[in-house]
């Protein structure tokens, strides 16, 4: 009996997150409708003018997305280009050049590096790179493309590192051995063996890389110039797609609204599309087989009667320079991290005091004690409502469904398609149903619910893999004790992956303290202490962003920053933490 | 372990809970007026705000966004006042309005800018915005998004010489980029050395220069005299069909009454 509630707990937590996921897909759909209608699909795709306040154009001819579907790609292939490569060879660095005592320390780095909030990524961007960059441009402007695209590839790299780092590590030993022992030099046999080995891997990495760049808002949105225009340079002024949502999304209305939801549709269109690639590659994976090695080993350009005993290594300079620039790569992220650390804490640090920490907030002057409260206040609503639900799904997927059911794929689709959703769109989708039909109106209830649902995701793929971490023979010696499934799941399984479950927990912390883009809209942006969830209330990185934006406040918004880098570098060393203390219990 | 696992339990546990109680803790029940929209009246609305509440027990929460948004907020329920830094138009519906104080357009430049006279004209600006022609040093402007009452306001009051405004432009030269607030335009107008801006003359300090437009200073008496011509009104605007509580009639009154006018003159917009 027992036994059965808590399958139900399970199911309808899984249920319950399909039918979120779902639920935003179909509603933003559906309620984007309309424009497609009005406007016409194609209009809408590829007209190239872009201008709502204009009354005497025709609404066909107002509302094309064309400027901002071009700056999206030009911006993501060229943060692909610069970050995605960079990435690569950083991971390549790492897994076999680095010496093995910094090993360690930069893989942390440049973990840390993907954890820095967007927003403080946009406000480096804005004072620094689009300073410098004005002096080099043609026009004497450094607003545009080229600056997001620093911007970006600076924010994607760590993510290809990681997950590029991943999928060459997961290359049999074998292959590199055997390609050392076929007479190849180190840098042979990671360029020619290990690297086509982790193709699709690194393809998926790569995807996944434009994916967070088309998805990314507050960093670029204060570099890009944002005007509504077909992008013609490096130096062009350009509007993202996302770009386009944030600075219109608040006031529009009726045609106008419909057309920016079909610019988050047309946005989530295209990170499902990636996804589903990712999917494909990540799947592809398990092909790499022993006949893909011996056709590596034989492509292998080397020749054993070419021998010369005094130079044994003359072959493969390509692959020698190609070692170097994985190391000059791996240091110009390193130093793009440690730049703006520096920067921020040298400009932040001296601008901390205890009044602007934690005095009086209002009207009369703003401080961080309304960050400090409603940020609390924020993620633990947001933990308490998606920490059950996101752990009773993965559960039920990974313990009651089978694992070959049609269903629970495409719940795993879904979830993954949902964690590459960008924040602004769950912004949009929570202003207009918790904000506005719901009638929360600006309230960190809004917020809270809106940061559930962008977090939900995460906790259902992290604890899932916690769980498929916990060996069979566990369960199976709970059952032989005479132990039920639900008192094996509660009893044994989840005590055990805990530590898994707390860096699930401590990620999504992570992630929710660095959110603007999608708080901006649904907690509002004020200086007051909030006293409940009714109110608005507005977190730390959308404080710093007011900061940044009333242009009264540029010192409160670096020792804003400052104390948000603290907090980020915070959970990043507990991260790091638990991680190795997981690695550790595992390898026991 | 297990105790570890009791304690990371514990303090996930307590973690849930804190943020309740810290709300709660903090909770003074307070009436609440919630007030958001333009960027250019909330610097204004907060020092009034900061005046009320001194001899009030209110909280008035202020929403920075943009005019477009405090109407749309004010339609929609989300707010009780909206602000703009324009009038209302034709098509915003449902509301009553009241002005508050005009305001004057800053053109604003960087401090190392200078041009002839230090003044520009409306055509030279029209001819700017249109077709990226130059003035002097003056290579690129700046403007803010559709939705922005001063932009709403300079669009109209920028014309060339035949009459025609910059609103019935389909778009600007190419070498105009928009910045979503008054603070932004500042930032960029504050590291750019060869861009034209615009703020809220309320808004205007010594991080940037204010050119005269039309050879006529940007002052606050300039505006009240009719001289300096890129003026427009504040206005704040409730709901038609719902009665505002009497708190913010209450602060809506302070505002319009002596005391309240006198803080619009002291941070140098013109009082009515």
């Amino acid at each position: 009996m027992r036994d059965k509630i808590a399958k139900y707990i399970f199911f309808s937590c899984a249920i319950f997150s399909i039918f979120a996921i779902f639920g935003i897909l179909f509603y933003l759909c559906n309620t984007s409708i309309p424009a497609f209608r009005e406007i016409g699909i194609f209009n809408l795709l590829f007209g190239t003018v872009w201008a709502p306040d204009k009354e005497f154009l025709a609404p066909s001819d107002k509302f094309g997305l064309l400027p901002m579907i071009l700056s999206s790609l030009c911006v993501s292939f060229g943060a692909l280009l610069v970050g995605g490569l960079g990435g690569v060879f950083t991971a390549v660095f790492l897994v076999r050049f680095a010496p093995k005592r910094i090993k360690a320390p930069l893989t942390a780095a440049i973990n840390f590096l993907s954890g820095i909030p967007s927003i403080m990524f946009g406000f480096f961007g804005m004072v620094v790179v689009v300073k410098l960059l004005s002096i080099i441009s043609p026009s004497g402007s450094g607003y545009g493309m080229l600056a997001c695209i620093i911007i970006l590839s600076m924010m994607i790299l760590p993510t290809v590192t990681s997950i590029s780092k991943n999928a060459i590590e997961a290359v049999p030993e074998e292959f590199y051995l055997g390609a050392l022992a076929l007479g190849a030099t180190k840098e042979q046999a990671m360029f020619r063996v290990e690297i086509p080995a982790a193709k699709s891997g690194i393809t998926a990495a790569l995807l996944l890389g434009i994916g967070r760049a088309v998805g990314e808002t507050m960093a670029i949105i204060m570099v890009a110039g944002n005007r509504a225009i077909m992008p013609t340079g490096l130096f062009s002024n350009i509007r993202t797609l996302t770009i386009n949502m944030v600075m219109e999304m608040a006031y529009a209305t009726d045609l106008h609204k419909q057309a920016l939801i079909a610019t988050g549709v047309v946005l989530m269109v295209f990170i499902i599309l990636l996804n589903l690639l990712v999917s494909f590659y990540r799947r592809d994976r398990s092909h790499i087989k022993k006949t893909l090695f011996k056709r590596r080993m034989r492509s292998i350009s080397f020749h054993p009667y070419d021998i010369d005993i005094d130079t044994p290594r003359r072959q493969g300079q390509l692959e020698t320079i190609l070692k170097y620039l994985a190391m000059v790569f791996c240091i110009m992220s390193l130093t793009s991290l440690v730049i703006i650390v520096v920067f921020i804490f040298i400009k932040g640090m001296g601008h901390i005091s205890l009044d602007l920490l934690f005095g009086v907030s209002g009207n009369a002057g703003m401080t961080l004690r309304p960050a400090f409260i409603s940020t609390i206040m924020l993620i633990s609503l947001a933990l308490t409502l998606a920490l059950p639900i996101g752990i009773g799904a993965a559960i039920y997927l990974v313990e009651y469904s089978k694992r070959q059911n049609k269903i629970i794929k495409l719940v795993r689709l879904a979830t993954e398609v949902l964690s590459g959703v960008p924040s602004i769109v769950f912004g949009l989708f929570g202003m207009i149903f918790f904000c506005e039909i719901l009638g929360f109106g600006y309230s960190l209830l809004a917020g809270g619910l809106t940061l559930a649902l962008t977090i939900l995701p995460t906790i259902i793929r992290a604890t899932e893999e916690s769980l498929l971490a916990v060996k069979n023979s566990l369960r199976e010696g709970s059952y032989a004790l005479g132990a039920r499934k639900a008192q094996t799941i509660f009893k044994v399984i989840i005590p055990v992956s805990i530590p898994g479950i707390i860096t699930a927990i401590i990620l999504s912390i992570g992630r929710m303290v660095g959110e603007s883009a999608a708080l901006i809209f649904t907690s509002g942006a004020v200086a007051y202490t909030p006293s409940f969830y009714d109110q608005p209330g507005s977190s730390f990185a959308v404080m710093m962003w007011m900061f940044s934006n009333e242009g009264l406040y540029i010192n409160a918004a670096y020792a804003t920053a400052a104390v948000l880098m603290i907090i980020v570098i915070v959970i990043n060393i507990s991260i790091a933490v638990l991680d190795s203390k997981l690695k550790k219990r595992r390898s026991q | 372990m297990k105790k570890i696992i009791r304690i990371l339990s514990f303090v996930v546990l307590l973690s849930l809970f804190v943020g309740i109680f810290v709300g709660c803790a903090n909770s003074k029940a307070k009436i609440e007026i919630k007030v958001s929209g333009s960027s250019s009246v909330t610097p204004l609305m907060q020092k009034l705000a900061q005046e009320y509440e001194k001899n009030n027990d209110v909280t008035i929460s202020i929403i920075t966004h943009d005019s477009g948004t405090g109407i749309k907020d004010t339609q929609e329920g989300l707010n009780e006042i909206g602000m703009a830094s324009r009038s209302l138009k034709s098509t915003e519906t449902g509301l009553d309005s009241v002005k508050i104080c005009d305001d004057g357009i800053a053109l604003i430049v960087n401090k190392d800018l200078s041009i002839t006279g230090d003044s520009v004209s409306g055509s030279q600006i029209y001819s700017l915005y249109k077709d990226g022609i130059a003035i002097e040093g003056i290579l690129r402007g700046i403007s803010r998004e559709a939705s922005s009452g001063t932009r709403g306001a300079f669009d109209e009051l920028i014309k060339n010489t035949e009459g025609k405004a910059l609103k019935d432009i389909t778009a600007f030269a190419a070498v105009i980029s928009e910045q979503n607030s008054t603070g932004s335009v500042k930032t960029a107008i504050s590291t750019a050395t060869d861009t034209l801006g615009y703020i809220s003359l309320g808004s205007l300090d010594n991080t940037v220069k204010a050119l005269k437009f039309e050879n006529v200073d940007a002052t606050a008496e300039n505006v009240k005299n009719g001289s300096y011509k890129l003026a427009r009104p504040f206005i704040l605007v409730k709901k038609s069909d719902t009665e505002l509580s009497t708190q913010a009639t209450a602060f809506i009154n302070f505002i319009l009454s002596e005391a309240g006018q006198a803080i619009v003159a002291q941070e140098g917009y013109i009082s009515m």
